[in-house]
């Protein structure tokens, strides 16, 4: 366990720092402000936007109304994911076919776009089987860039208007959110992690023969600049199937620690810009103690019950020996442990068999994929944090007998609405998901504990697809029509539908003037609030999820106790 | 318009982004950035990182992969916890190393499937519980063997992270050498 506490506090040390200063540079470069004086940064930058937009036709000042900016976002999505659609449909016609020779039939492509543009990027293809080097190397992060980039602009946009009173041009915040955050940023973690191993290189495969003469062949490819960007924009897409659990993507235990923090640094720098346009650090900080120490607990209880192992192993085996099934060896039980609880939590992306863990970890994914507010997918989970401050607001108002405010604006019928529309959206996607696939594909087996873990399987594929996530129960053969569309709409729907009600939640609040702040005003940034903010957020998960919670991962747990 | 120009404008910065990234870590890092392969005269034995297949008595052997450390592809079984393919598959491997080993397993590692299946390293105490086989073969003592486990291992980092572990194809690269100079003098 002490490994396991020192990992986590090396982590916060390095992460919070880092991300104090990346949310201080998003709110300086984000701002909208007009006349403001220039810092040599964002003059440098200017230079290489200036002509962008110019080409492009877009005034960065001209600021949207709310459904100019939903659809901006929503119609470049199309587009480029038409784009990613004919790139994919041909890509046997394509150059750089490296070692695949794949046709690849409709539902998956429509899986696969479905999942990428929406940041999910759930995997029901087997990418060293069904994608060629074009589409995996170049079409794949073409997309994870423009999904993570609507999304930073997505929350960008909603914070900006709760908090400065106006929305932003969504192309402009689209292409700033590359420049400046995506494509450094990864640039810069590419190249470290190519130092540490990772192979970085436009060559398809390697052959060799091994020394019990079997003719082998290594897959590579860009990999290193691949995984920056998976990691530092939440997709947690992989170019191999077993995703950061390849020696390729993950060859040290550093890398994986190092993998670790630049999955946590953009969803918490975004916590501390909101403090930061607030002008009121200490609103960031407690919010960022709770959901923190939400994470610390996950990480903690889930390293000691794999540092504890599987009793039923260990007693055929008669060993004492941690849970070592599906955990690669350089990485550790304590690295994936942490890596595993943190899946379900930020970008999706894992570095063990998650179904091969003590089943707390799925309850907790469940928990974190409903709740989306810890930390969540790029920008979006920014949102859901402020659904629920919203939603504690909003509570605490009617306990008082207030006209309930956030950020000093009234909340009103309308932005109630969009915000259960968010908390709503959800749950009623994933029990459709799974009560219609009960009724198609209901389990066959025999056994009690498989029924219950193909409903938790069921579960958490729906979940992660509604909560724009992309990790999965991998035992489900989900490569089939049925999945695919399935999960395609799900997905469709959550990240749109999301995306809009965020967008027109941000517009309804910059259309609102900040009422002055009195002495009766309910501060939300006491340690009280922080209190009362976690347990509204716990409850308002629990109350809907706790029947379905109980069916699958509950069971297993209390099953063999 | 505005929306397919902005499209062209992400794929050429995408374009942009993999040369830039690719052409400095090659400068910077060309070993690592080809996959860090081990070469003997020129011909490559196989990647530092990616775990090979090894059945022969006299070597080492590697943790079990659901596809054979087939390098081309990779996953594992993804079984359930409580499953009893699990617990089945775990009595038959167990049963296996037993049989072959003759021994006491030290660890669990070394019949556990791994999350890639092409996990390239054991632990330090996997790699100890397979000298009793490989001395039985009588090419070499198990002195010699746990000198070289020792030269191999790579220890915690800081005594404190991860496992004292060993990486399978350099150890029993080190050990083929072995057996070639001992029938040399012989």
């Amino acid at each position: 366990m002490l490994e396991a506490f020192l990992f986590i506090i090396l982590l916060l040390t390095i992460t919070l720092p880092v991300s104090y200063l990346i949310g201080k540079y998003i709110s300086i470069h984000f701002d909208n402000e007009k006349n403001k004086r220039l810092s040599k940064i964002e003059l440098f930058f200017e230079k290489i936007e200036q002509p962008i937009f110019k080409v492009c036709n877009i005034d960065p000042d001209k600021q949207m109304s709310g459904k100019e900016y939903f659809l901006s976002l929503f119609l470049s999505n199309m587009v480029i994911s038409g784009i990613a659609f004919l790139c994919l449909y041909f890509q046997n016609v394509l150059p750089f076919k490296g070692n695949v020779n794949y046709q690849l039939e409709l539902p998956l492509i429509l899986h696969i776009l479905s999942s990428l543009i929406t940041n999910t990027c759930q995997t029901h293809h087997i990418p060293e089987l069904h994608l060629t080097h074009l589409s995996n190397y170049f079409i794949m992060p073409l997309l994870m860039f423009y999904s993570s980039a609507s999304g930073i602009a997505t929350g960008l946009a909603a914070m900006r208007g709760a908090v400065l009173s106006k929305l932003g041009n969504a192309y402009a915040d689209v292409i700033k959110s590359m420049t400046r955050i995506l494509m450094p940023f990864s640039l810069i973690t590419s190249i470290i992690f190519a130092g540490l191993g990772m192979p970085n290189t436009f060559k398809p495969s390697i052959e060799y023969t091994s020394l019990e003469n079997v003719k082998q062949k290594i897959i590579t490819g860009p990999i290193a600049a691949f995984e920056a960007i998976k990691l530092f924009g939440e997709n947690g897409l992989s170019c191999f199937n077993s995703n950061s659990a390849h020696p390729f993507e993950n060859p040290t235990y550093l890398t994986n620690f190092l993998e670790l923090v630049c999955i946590l640094i953009v969803p918490i720098a975004l916590i501390f810009t909101l403090g930061f346009w607030l002008k009121n650090l200490k609103q960031s900080i407690i919010i960022l103690c709770v959901l923190i120490s939400v994470l610390v607990f996950e990480f903690t209880t889930v390293s000691y019950f794999e540092l504890k192992g599987n009793p039923f192993i260990n007693k055929i085996t008669e060993q004492s020996s941690p849970n070592w099934i599906g955990k690669e060896t350089r990485l550790g039980i304590v690295g994936s442990s942490i890596f595993g609880a943190a899946v379900s939590n930020v970008s999706g992306s894992s570095n063990s068999s998650l179904d091969s863990f003590y089943p707390l970890v799925n309850l907790f994914g469940l928990f974190n994929l409903s709740n989306q507010s810890i930390f969540g997918v790029q920008g979006f989970g920014l949102v859901f944090t402020i659904n629920f401050i919203l939603y504690t607001a909003f509570f605490i108002g009617l306990m008082l007998g207030k006209t309930p405010e956030l950020f000093g604006k009234k909340i009103e019928k309308n932005e109630i609405i969009l915000s259960s529309i968010l908390l709503l959206l959800n749950p009623a996607l994933v029990f459709i998901g799974i009560i219609t696939t009960l009724i198609l594909y209901p389990d066959n087996s025999n056994n009690f504990y498989n029924h219950v873990h193909y409903f938790t399987r069921i579960f958490y594929e729906f979940a992660s697809g509604a909560a724009s996530n992309g990790s999965g129960l991998e035992g489900l053969s989900d490569n089939n029509t049925y999945w695919n569309l399935s999960l395609a709409i799900v997905m469709f729907i959550a990240r749109y539908g999301a995306m809009a009600a965020m967008i027109f939640l941000g517009y309804s609040f910059a259309n609102k003037s900040s009422l002055p702040l009195t002495v009766i005003t309910f501060r939300t940034d006491t340690i009280l609030f922080g209190f009362i903010f976690l347990f509204m957020s716990f409850i308002s998960t629990i109350l809907i999820y706790i029947p379905f919670l109980a069916l699958g991962p509950l069971i297993e747990i209390l099953m063999y106790r | 318009m505005t929306s397919i120009k902005v499209s062209i404008i992400t794929i050429l910065l995408t374009i942009i982004y993999l040369l830039l990234s690719v052409s400095v870590s090659n400068l910077a890092f060309n070993y690592q950035s080809n996959g860090s392969l081990i070469k003997e005269n020129g011909t490559i034995l196989g990647s530092k990182l990616i775990g090979q297949e090894f059945s022969n008595n006299s070597y080492f052997h590697n943790r079990p992969s659901s596809n054979n450390y087939q390098n081309n592809i990779s996953g594992s079984s993804n079984l359930p916890y409580y499953s009893e393919e699990l617990q089945s598959l775990t009595k038959e491997r167990y049963e296996d190393f037993t049989s072959e080993n003759r021994t006491k397993l030290l660890d669990l590692n070394l019949i556990s499937e791994s999350a890639s299946g092409l996990d390239p390293h054991i632990t330090y105490k996997s790699a100890l519980s397979q000298i009793e086989r490989i001395s039985s073969t009588g090419l070499t003592t198990k002195d010699e063997i746990i000198n070289l486990i020792e030269k191999t291992s790579r220890p915690q980092i800081c005594g404190l992270f991860g496992n004292k572990i060993v990486n399978v194809l350099e150890l029993n690269l080190k050990l083929r050498d072995l057996y070639a100079t001992k029938s040399r003098t012989r």
